[in-house]
């Protein structure tokens, strides 16, 4: 009844809809889609979107750039990158963007998505750091978000034993400025559900505070970041902080692009260093980045034989709800410094890393043979080299890896432009069960690099301009235990993806994937043995265009999941997406109607979910019932807009929905958003 | 006691899981076999019709050594004659070891009709040695047909064994594998060959596999390719100089592990 209503309510807003200002947001929301469907389901592309939409007020000026800069465009690929600079190099500055299309690498639809973001002007903004300049100047970007589910949880009665202690409201408050490519700044307060708000123990006063001060292109200062922020060098194997791109239809995208310093303005609570770094130009070519962080980190302690406290678990969700979780807050104090020293040229770049972490608790290993191997103690040291070159055709790439007094991990790579229509990319990683590091994301199978080897290989085919087609293969192998697998094992990846494009309204998708792992057996027996794991998805996906206003997308997905010799168990997910986006108007919206019947969290399926800006949804469909949900932007005066969003579980058969504290009575869990923004 | 475990291991792994087809050759190998639409000497062990590209008389040897074996290894021959139009194949194939040894020996015809299309039909004389057990033969037939879209693309498609004979002596559990094989191959430009076959034999699930072949400088060229069931991997190198080709290759088994191949062959 009330999703009925819900419908009703949308489709009169829409017909309202008065025709007001172009919508500059909806180019990065179409991109940010296209580039979300061939992501890792957990990647967090708030930050991407808060890059692009700077881009697109302060264009990056293709003549007088850097590959650190261009590699924040995730589209373009480290081959075309040093092809452009290259194309410079040869034949002087770039006087029209037609030009581009001389460029080897640069096909129509990569000129279309990076138009947007570049100039070829200087910017005639006089940008000398004054404080005039710094008032008149200076862009500010307001934003508060509230979120809330709904239905009451168990979590918030009044329970006996660990209950949460706040209220189920979820604010956001983020405040950022930008002048030129100066200065930047910002301050970002968070409370999750279930946390206190205000003044809460250990909070002064939010729960969640960052913020930082950057000042940018200062002489030999290329940056100076005061307060948090993320460190991104290399393949990621040594040093990277944040997200990272790892297996993805978009085959290249085992390719990390290492953008070295950068400020954090995300609300992510865990990845992110807080403290002090800088980027030094000390000769022609040659950065040197110094780094300092001190920060504390939420662990669960326990106490040794000794009667000290001993670390058996970080926490890494950033929640601090129930009192256990309010006592691990801040429970351990985390130093890190070092340096990285960079050389870089058009065709070559190399880099040396090497810093320091510890802790004022010791790690220990745990239970569990297959942690045997894990990181003990208080002190770390990790030191890394890697390098990237350009040859004709072929981009190379790779780092080694090696913790101080435990083990080695390298990772090596090519990506090939096979043809004008064909490109490769190669991958060879080799991570030792004792690689010890607490800032790595290289690409690996696992969540995290380490006890792995592994060969990756993938084809992007363009055959003409409508047809695409994305192949990749990865076979790893686990040199030692894992959790829930009592012995080595091993397994591999599939990811087939054919895309179908004969006009700009017009787009429809096949993708199949397929995943065989090892994992111990469910059956009761005295030594666990493997039985293999299989996952298999299908999808297809139609996306079109009505007219100028409206917009539709819809999309099967099937998921297969076996294990061993048990019976293959089925998930299917289907959903009809409704898009309004007319041009010219203060109103845009959409609308999403699915339906799913998963067998068991197992098949579950994952998929991309409109939200409000800046937030971002890989909705989780399953067991058995209806999703739906419905976005609005409204354009309230020139510089202010509001969001708001409803979204909805409507499960068949059930009783409750959740589990433990997150368990709500009945069959719906729903939940609204409202988030404002005022740039000024 | 090793030698029979042995034997009992190529019976069961090589010879029903892994030997949907015969060797061909170290080029088609490191394509992933996915060699239904590619043209090569060595397609006398695939779809024959893809002989139909020779210019001038060739010859090939190759040598795969499964290194989980002491001896274990296969052998294998091949030679094409072009005459007005039309080809002549030849090729002989030997696997096991001195106790165990598989012969897979053919003929074969194939014939051009346009440009485009080419037809081949294969006969194979198969024997099965054990010592102190016996031997056993018995015939098959290979046909396979190649059609050339246009320059980019080819299709091409073959059946092993479609009349699913098998050895004469009942007490031989060793198959002959009979298999329908479909495949495609793209090349945007002369120096790149895609390749995908999809394998359907009669007693398995559907495989499927791809390739691709690179001629990275005039001289050398790399190769790569992956299998699904099992899922395998292949690389490969190709060496070519004057009318000489040296191509080596290995296969990457979850199992069985690596199997390195060479091959050689001389147009004349």
């Amino acid at each position: 009844m009330r999703f009925k209503l819900l419908v009703l309510v949308a489709f009169l807003l829409i017909g309202f809809a008065a025709k007001a200002q172009t919508q500059e947001d909806q180019l990065i929301k179409d991109l940010i889609e296209s580039i979300a469907e061939n992501l890792p389901e957990d990647y967090d592309l708030s930050e991407l979107q808060d890059r692009l939409t700077y881009y697109r007020k302060n264009p990056i000026n293709l003549n007088n750039t850097n590959a650190e800069e261009l590699k924040t465009l995730v589209f373009l690929s480290p081959l075309q990158i040093s092809n452009l600079f290259q194309h410079i190099k040869q034949n002087g500055k770039l006087i029209d963007v037609l030009e581009l299309q001389s460029i080897p690498e640069f096909d129509v639809q990569t000129i279309q998505r990076l138009l947007p973001f570049v100039t070829l002007e200087q910017s005639t903004l006089f940008d000398r750091i004054t404080v005039k300049n710094l008032v008149n100047l200076g862009n500010n970007d307001l934003l508060v978000r509230y979120g809330r589910v709904l239905e009451k949880s168990k979590g918030y009665n009044d329970l006996p034993g660990s209950r949460y202690l706040g209220t189920p409201d979820r604010y956001l408050f983020r405040y950022k400025y930008n002048y030129s490519n100066r200065v930047s700044a910002s301050l970002v307060f968070e409370k999750d559900a279930g946390e206190y708000f205000f003044n809460g123990p250990k909070q002064y006063p939010f729960d969640f505070l960052s913020g930082h001060v950057a000042f940018f292109n200062t002489g030999r200062f290329k940056k100076v970041v005061l307060g948090d922020y993320t460190m991104q060098f290399g393949q990621a194997l040594t040093l990277w902080s944040g997200f990272a791109f790892g297996k993805a239809p978009d085959v290249a995208s085992v390719v990390k692009r290492d953008v070295g310093l950068k400020p954090y303005t995300s609300a992510n609570e865990f990845a992110f260093l807080r403290g002090a770094a800088t980027t030094v130009t000390v000769l022609k070519n040659v950065d040197f980045t110094p780094f300092f962080s001190f920060r504390k980190l939420d662990a669960s302690l326990s106490l040794d034989a000794n009667g000290e406290n001993v670390i058996t678990s970080i926490n890494e969700t950033g929640l601090h709800r129930t009192e256990s979780e309010i006592r691990n807050k801040n429970s351990t104090e985390q130093i890190v410094y070092g340096g990285v020293l960079q050389y870089r040229t058009n065709a070559l770049s190399l880099g040396a890393i090497g810093y320091h972490t510890s802790f004022n608790n010791a790690f220990v290993t745990g239970s569990g043979l297959y942690r045997n191997f894990n990181f003990t103690g208080k002190e770390l040291t990790n030191v890394g080299a890697n390098y990237s070159y350009t040859f004709k055709n072929m981009y190379f790439f790779g780092e080694i890896g090696k913790s101080l007094d435990a083990g080695l991990a390298y990772v090596n790579g090519a990506l090939v432009s096979l043809s004008a229509t064909v490109s490769a990319v190669v991958l060879h990683r080799n991570y030792q069960k004792n690689y010890h590091n607490f800032f790595n994301q290289a690409t690996a199978e696992a969540s995290e690099a380490f006890n792995e080897k592994g060969f990756y290989a993938g084809l992007n085919i363009n055959p003409s301009r409508a047809w695409s087609i994305q192949i990749y293969g990865d076979y790893f192998k686990f040199p030692w235990l894992k959790f829930r697998v009592d012995a080595p094992s091993d397994g591999y990846e599939f990811l087939g993806q054919v895309t179908y494009t004969p006009n700009k309204t017009f787009r429809a998708i096949l993708r199949y994937k397929s995943e065989v792992k090892q994992q111990n057996t469910d059956l009761t027996v005295p030594f666990n043995y493997l039985d293999d794991v299989k996952r298999e998805t299908y999808r297809a996906e139609v996306k079109w265009a009505l007219n100028r206003f409206f917009g539709f997308q819809n999309r099967l997905e099937i998921a297969q999941y076996k294990k061993g010799a048990a019976n293959a168990e089925f998930g299917y997910l289907f959903y009809q997406d409704i898009n309004y986006s007319p041009l010219s108007s203060r109103f845009s919206g959409n609308l999403r109607v699915a339906y799913f019947n998963t067998a068991s969290y197992n098949s579950r399926i994952y998929a991309y979910e409109d939200d409000v800006l800046y937030n971002f949804t890989f909705g989780l469909y399953n067991g058995k019932g209806i999703r739906t949900y419905a976005n609005l932007k409204y354009r309230l005066a020139k510089r202010l807009d509001l969001w708001a969003r409803y979204a909805l579980y409507n499960y068949e058969n059930v009783e409750t929905v959740g589990s433990s504290l997150d368990e709500i009575k009945g069959s719906q869990k729903s939940e609204v958003r409202l988030q404002l923004r005022y740039q000024f | 006691m090793r030698r029979i475990l042995l034997v009992f291991f190529c019976l069961t792994f090589i010879v029903h899981t892994v030997s949907a087809q015969y060797n061909q050759g170290a080029r088609l190998t490191a394509m992933g076999n996915s060699s239904a639409a590619v043209k090569d000497i060595w397609s006398l062990n695939a779809n024959p019709s893809g002989i139909t590209d020779q210019k001038s008389p060739i010859a090939a040897l190759n040598y795969a050594k499964y290194l989980f074996g002491d001896d274990l290894s296969e052998q294998s021959f091949a030679f094409v004659l072009p005459f007005n139009g039309n080809f002549a194949g030849f090729s002989i194939n030997r696997y096991g070891i001195s106790e165990f040894n598989e012969i897979k020996a053919g003929m074969a015809l194939a014939k051009k009709f346009g440009e485009a299309l080419s037809i081949a039909v294969k006969a194979n004389v198969h024997q099965l040695k054990i010592t102190n057990y016996g031997a056993s033969t018995t015939f098959t037939v290979d046909v396979g047909a190649n059609y050339e879209l246009n320059k980019q693309l080819a299709f091409g498609v073959y059946v092993n064994n479609p009349s699913a004979q098998k050895y004469k002596a009942s007490n031989v559990a060793a198959h002959i594998p009979s298999a329908v094989h479909l495949g495609a191959t793209y090349s945007p430009s002369n120096k790149i060959i895609i390749a995908t076959t999809i394998t359907k034999d009669f007693d398995q699930k559907f495989d499927v596999g791809m390739g691709i072949d690179y001629k990275f400088y005039e001289l050398l060229s790399l190769r790569g390719g992956i299998t699904a069931k099992p899922f395998k991997q292949y690389f490969g190198i190709g060496l070519n100089y004057q009318k000489f080709m040296l191509d080596i290759a290995v296969e990457s088994h979850p199992q069985i592990g690596y199997t390195p191949q060479i091959g050689l062959s001389y147009a004349f």
